[in-house]
């Protein structure tokens, strides 16, 4: 999506501490942009309705927008989590940007729109553009999206450096690959058939699966969380487990 | 890669589940997480009912977190109480962490209970279940450690149940804790703050006294619906309540109520009317709970004085 693949580089120190800092601002805005890259670019595509290359472009110009005019430096934790506040932050770009282009062609502005044919594929295909109201929401499943597509990334890296790629090929079947509406997912007895297993491998081979996959998804979530606490709330809102804890 | 929003919630939920391994029990949904463990829904497809399992959660120290479980497990075992919830089995599951089965309890935490506003005589009744139960742990040398009212549950048929057993000292430990010797197993300092005794905070010696203090707790909160706070004032309206509960909660051990039975039998007098040991009243107050307790007799008294003052007046007119 959005034709960019941006491996997240190793963090050290919160995210926020590393933008705030001269000395490895740079870094962490490298990796700001792998770790928000995707549902930024989504977002702007559907509720701008947007081509793929002029997609791009904005989403470079919002990372350039959130860095450049000090946005960075007003966000404050203890108001909204950093995604949210992330979210709120693209929608008014958006806004003003849908502003913009209405004036332009209105003949107010005076920059060009590039209407190629590439690009006006893309825009056909793209999903129908997101209403305001649903700004968050949606954002939201892209964030979360781009965050699982990320971990299933490092996920088939680690099993192709372990020697077991059919671990990965084998998660992708049981737990990603789509069925037909009128078939079920296929039973641990059909994945042993397939992969020419032992039922109990392919138990023992998917647990193993999930348990480094999920070690994956963590490493991609806190490379996108700014502290902590950050984190800490990000992983109780994947989990499931932030309703009330009472036992 | 793309992923559709269905694969996402497949795996979320596959990340998130836990396999058991024997096939006997079919995990369906996450019932709630602590700090050590998740409990889970589960059918039991042998016995065809709904049991819960407890699930140590990824702890920084796994050895000490699952001696942890399996003690409360065990505990768990040699309790049998209607308020206990019973242990069915006890596994491990396939990547090490210890699960254990027990009942499935339907009902709500004392805590949630409190926000519908039970009538005061309903909450003294259900704290009273709860004591029992506390009681005859205590006899038995296992000491809860951690009652809250989020540990206490209210069940379909209004029995209260005492849950999370998880730092609860088992009898064996009961001995060596009592020398006064600080814990080596992660217990000192453990429980609730503002149910959390102070020999609790310090690593002091435990004893069921600190099921006093907690229960203390748990009895200003069924008043006020809001948790005690350590070191300040309570403000129960109630003065025998209130004694009741500052006895209960002192600083010193010694100056509490010796045990979890003591203290329910003066919430049972207050509940009855009577008088209460941790309170010493005033005649006026000790008049006005004797009318409160014989009111029927009261009004008797009264109607049968208001009928002679009536048959007098009329008398005197003629």
């Amino acid at each position: 999506m959005g034709g960019k693949s941006r491996a997240l580089p190793p963090t050290r120190g919160t995210l926020i501490e590393r933008l705030r800092d001269p000395a490895t601002a740079p870094a962490a805005y490298e990796a700001l942009v792998a770790a928000y890259w995707k549902p930024v670019y989504a977002q702007l595509r559907r509720r701008l309705g947007l081509g793929n290359e002029d997609a791009k472009d904005l989403t470079q110009a919002f990372f350039t927008h959130v860095v450049e005019r000090g946005s960075l430096a007003r966000y404050d934790r203890e108001r909204a989590r950093f995604r949210t506040w992330l979210s709120r932050l693209l929608e008014s770009f958006a806004a003003n940007e849908h502003a913009r282009s209405q004036a332009q062609k209105r003949g107010g502005g005076t920059a060009h729109v590039s209407i190629d044919p590439e690009s006006a594929d893309h825009r056909l295909g793209a999903s129908a553009p997101v209403a305001a109201d649903e700004v968050v929401e949606s954002f939201e499943r892209e964030w979360r999206r781009a965050l699982f597509e990320d971990a299933l990334e490092a996920f088939r890296a680690r099993c192709v450096e372990l020697g077991k790629p059919q671990r990965f090929d084998l998660l992708l079947r049981a737990d990603v690959t789509e069925v037909p509406p009128d078939g079920s997912r296929p039973s641990y007895r059909t994945l042993a058939t397939e992969f020419g297993l032992e039922l109990t491998q392919v138990t023992n081979e998917l647990h193993a699966a999930r348990r480094e996959l999920r070690a994956c998804v963590l490493d991609a979530l806190r490379a996108r969380c700014v502290d902590e606490d950050d984190f800490a709330h990000e992983r109780r809102a994947l989990e499931g487990s932030d309703r009330e804890i009472e036992r | 890669m793309t992923l559709s929003d269905d694969a996402i919630d497949r795996l979320r939920r596959c990340l998130d589940g836990i396999e058991i391994p024997g096939g006997r029990y079919d995990v369906r949904e996450r019932l709630g997480s602590g700090a050590m463990g998740t409990v889970w829904r589960a059918t039991d497809r042998e016995l065809g009912r709904d049991v819960a399992v407890k699930v140590l959660n990824d702890a920084f120290d796994m050895d000490r977190a699952r001696t942890q479980l399996e003690r409360e497990a065990k505990t768990l075992a040699g309790l049998e109480h209607p308020s206990i919830p019973p242990v069915h089995d006890v596994g491990r599951l396939a990547d090490g962490r210890v699960f254990y089965v027990m009942k499935c309890v339907e009902g709500t935490t004392l805590a949630q209970w409190v926000r519908a506003n039970p009538a005061p005589a309903e909450r003294l009744r259900a704290f009273l279940k709860a004591c029992d139960a506390v009681a005859f742990a205590n006899e038995r040398g296992v000491v809860h450690r951690d009652l809250k009212p989020s540990n206490l549950m209210l069940g379909r048929f209004g029995e209260v149940l005492v849950m999370d057993w998880g730092i609860a000292t088992a009898p064996d430990l009961g001995e060596r804790e009592s020398s006064g010797r600080p814990r080596d197993d992660g217990g000192g300092g453990a429980g609730t703050p503002g149910y959390r005794a102070p020999e609790q905070r310090s690593g002091g010696p435990i004893s069921p006294r600190v099921d006093v203090y907690a229960l203390g707790g748990v009895l200003a909160f069924l008043d006020r619906g809001v948790d005690p706070v350590e070191g300040a004032a309570l403000e129960i309206s109630d003065r025998r309540l209130r004694a009741i509960v500052t006895r209960a909660r002192s600083e010193d051990p010694t100056r509490r109520y010796a045990s979890v039975a003591e203290l329910a039998a003066d919430v049972r007098r207050l509940l009855d009317r009577e008088p209460v040991h941790a309170y010493r009243e005033w005649p006026w107050e000790r008049v006005a709970r004797v009318v409160a307790r014989n009111q029927f007799f009261v009004w008797l008294i009264v109607g049968y004085l208001v009928l002679r003052v009536c048959m007098f007046a009329f008398s005197s007119s003629r």
